[in-house]
């Protein structure tokens, strides 16, 4: 197989609104923000995977067509991934196809979102679920994964204080990262005592509406050699996918409780066979998942494995995952909690990944950081993309 | 490009559903149709994909995240699911590449598109024109198909009949149907010798500028480059080999141009019908050529080297190529 790597990372200032850029001059930023920080030009790219989750959020259908020309792809070869929430990542995987085939040796993943402009974010993400049932509970991304952490709190002896050491930990990472969207620090009695959104998610459990742009490049290894680039290089990835249906989330007949994150849990198993990593909770040293709500994170480490189901408030308590702290640190960059561009999310998790292994990651770095891990989560809790990323290709 | 040497891959099923206007059915129970008719036709259950690579339109869809509602009904619950949202015939090409990446031994790829639910198809081609010039023009493909018509055929082209978007008549403009398209691809070696219905002998796929004003719009640059590629890759899958090609495109101008520009013979080209005959979406026209090209392949009792061809966006803004063929070329 051939051997991919990840040799540029360009993102914006995440913020709640740009009006001084069209949307494709926004994507054109995070272009060349990511082809300056890869040291290249667009004719060094062969192809293009363009990142764009619900076309509703930009106003324009088939978005991708319209953002051609900022892009640099007329000429190319380019295809645009939705996989909802995930897209930003499954982009990277569908990119990483791109190289593995053999068929190209650059490839660019660049795209941006702009949720503000939406007007109502969730209005819109309301009218995924069918028409007919789900849609009138009325289920949102909110709503839906409050019920997520009610059953997690059920099952688990969880409480909303567990969920809101999570958002002050990453509230923390953020205020260290210039491009976080949410950097003011906050406490746990500030998230405690914010307003309830669908209890018992509160404001301060609860991702930005973000605007903002970011990118990746992908080479080969023999560009990379050829070129002498360092990049991170992804040594496993998968996906997997859940029911649509919210109601076949609990009960005899599921594939997973609605309190954990089985399929990711199984998408994780396939990137760690795939990179030979055996005992995540030793061998990982940074991870970026994809967490918009607090009471996400808790399972999504237990899919990573970096905690047993039900264990991740435990080792919370105990200040497990901080910056500074023993062990792997969760989300060093505030992670989707403190900034959420849609489409761009899962791009930015694996670029924030690759900056730690690579040591570029400044402010946020850990300390000799080799192996990291990212994964997204798309649709109602759906479909999941995971990856693992490491300084060199020895051994994990 | 790496030296990796490429493995073959081969059509292993088809499977295709296409109604004018399906009155009984939802999308989903025809995506679900469809696949179970293609894992039928291949002698597969799902148990024996690997990934399955989707393709629909949020808009024409009316679902906000198409994908959320395809993936279950398409066998993707507890699989690799990626949907390739640009066109469906991208994900052919997505899921052949899957293969040559040694990801996956078998892929399903699942196209689709149901206008018939939307309230207008036109309105949905509106919310592709960007906000702030065109779509205050009132843009749609039918206008864009008109104004690449009128540079292809000049300024003294008149037509014949009830004109539709000058000089475009009815009978050259595709008609409108719901369909769904559904195709197994594998590995050689991860199925019996014969089993194949066609070989992939190359893929290609390219785009164009959006902006119809920096285009010369006689000119299918997005065609030519992507064509560029299928002869580097391999030139024996190069047009002067085809036996002959199946074009799904905004209007049978450009299918006219495409013929005389690549020399193919017309009795050969979109043997399975006029763009007026064989409905379809435009988020799926493509795809829905390229199947015709592998039912060609298989009914021919020659050797065949067929092309499907899909454009797509807005006056040919963006061209994919799969090219079929009989044997394995060699």
């Amino acid at each position: 197989m051939v051997n991919v790597g990840i040799a540029g990372f360009g993102q914006s200032k995440l913020v709640t609104r740009r009006t001084d850029v069209t949307f494709p001059e926004l994507v054109r930023e995070g272009v060349e923000l990511t082809l300056d920080d890869a040291g290249m030009t667009m004719d060094d790219v062969d192809a293009i995977v363009y990142p764009l989750a619900p076309d509703a959020l930009i106003g324009v259908n088939n978005g991708e067509r319209w953002v051609v020309d900022a892009l640099g792809a007329a000429g190319k070869p380019m295809m645009r991934v939705n996989n909802g929430g995930a897209t930003g990542m499954s982009a990277v995987l569908a990119a990483w196809t791109h190289i593995a085939s053999g068929e190209f040796d650059v490839v660019l993943v660049a795209g941006a979102d702009r949720v503000s402009e939406s007007g109502s974010a969730q209005s819109v993400l309301n009218k995924m679920w069918d028409p007919a049932y789900e849609r009138l509970v009325p289920l949102n991304t909110i709503t839906m994964l409050a019920l997520s952490a009610q059953r997690y709190m059920h099952l688990y002896d969880s409480t909303e204080r567990d969920m809101a050491l999570v958002a002050e930990k990453n509230r923390y990472h953020a205020s260290l990262n210039p491009n976080a969207h949410l950097r003011k620090p906050i406490t746990v009695d500030e998230v405690l005592e914010s307003r309830t959104l669908a209890w018992p998610i509160k404001l301060g459990d609860a991702c930005p509406a973000t605007t903002g742009a970011a990118g990746l490049v992908l080479v080969s290894e023999k560009y990379a050699k050829e070129h002498n680039l360092q990049p991170a290089w992804i040594r496993g990835i998968g996906q997997n996918t859940e029911t649509f249906w919210m109601g076949d989330r609990v009960g005899p007949k599921h594939r997973g409780d609605h309190a954990d994150a089985v399929s990711l849990e199984e998408a994780f198993q396939t990137a760690y066979e795939m990179a030979g990593v055996t005992d995540p909770k030793t061998q990982v040293d940074v991870a970026e998942v994809y967490a918009p709500f607090s009471s996400v994170e808790l399972h999504v480490i237990e899919a990573a494995g970096l905690a047993e189901r039900g264990g991740a408030p435990a080792l919370l308590r105990e200040g497990k995952f901080r910056l500074g702290n023993e062990g792997t640190v969760v989300n060093p960059s505030g992670g989707t909690l403190c900034s959420n561009p849609i489409a761009v999310t899962g791009t930015i998790r694996v670029g924030e990944a690759a900056n730690q292994v690579r040591g570029r990651a400044g402010a946020i770095q850990v300390p000799g950081a080799r192996v990291a891990v990212a994964s997204a989560i798309g649709g109602d809790h759906q479909f999941y993309s995971t990856m693992v990323l490491s300084t060199d290709l020895e051994e994990i | 490009m790496s030296d990796k040497e490429r493995d073959e891959v081969a059509v292993l099923a088809v499977a295709t559903t296409r109604v004018d206007r399906e009155e009984h059915r939802s999308l989903e129970e025809m995506i679900f149709d469809t696949v179970t008719e293609v894992l039928g036709k291949a002698g597969m259950s799902r148990d024996d994909l690997e990934s399955i690579v989707v393709s629909g339109n949020d808009e024409i869809d009316g679902r906000v995240i198409s994908i959320m509602t395809g993936a279950g009904p398409a066998a993707g619950v507890g699989h690799d699911v990626t949907m390739i949202a640009s066109s469906a015939d991208h994900a052919l090409s997505y899921g052949y590449l899957r293969i040559l990446a040694g990801q996956d031994d078998r892929v399903l790829v699942v196209g689709w598109a149901k206008p018939s639910e939307s309230v207008s198809s036109t309105r949905v081609e509106l919310m592709g024109a960007e906000p702030y010039v065109l779509r205050q023009v009132g843009m749609s493909e039918a206008v864009a198909a008109g104004l690449q018509a009128s540079k292809l055929r000049g300024a003294d082209y008149r037509p014949e009949g009830s004109v539709v978007a000058w000089p475009l008549t009815a009978d050259e403009l595709p008609a409108e149907a719901d369909s769904v398209h559904a195709i197994i691809i594998g590995r050689e070696g991860s199925f019996d010798p014969g089993q194949e219905l066609a070989w992939i002998a190359s893929t290609a796929w390219s785009t164009s500028s959006y902006e119809l004003g920096e285009r010369d719009l006689s000119d299918l640059s997005s065609l030519d480059s992507a064509l560029a590629r299928v002869e580097q890759r391999d030139p024996k899958a190069a047009p002067g080999n085809w036996t002959g090609a199946e074009i799904g495109a905004a209007s049978e101008a450009v299918v006219e141009h495409v013929v005389q520009q690549l020399q193919l013979d017309p009795a050969k080209t979109n043997a399975s019908g006029r763009l007026s005959q064989v409905g379809t979406s435009p988020y799926v026209t493509g795809l829905n050529r390229m199947v015709a090209a592998i039912e060609r392949v298989v009914e021919s009792n020659e050797q065949e080297l067929i092309a499907g061809i899909g454009f797509h966006g807005f006056a040919s803004q963006a061209a994919s190529v799969v090219v079929f063929s009989s044997e394995k070329l060699v």
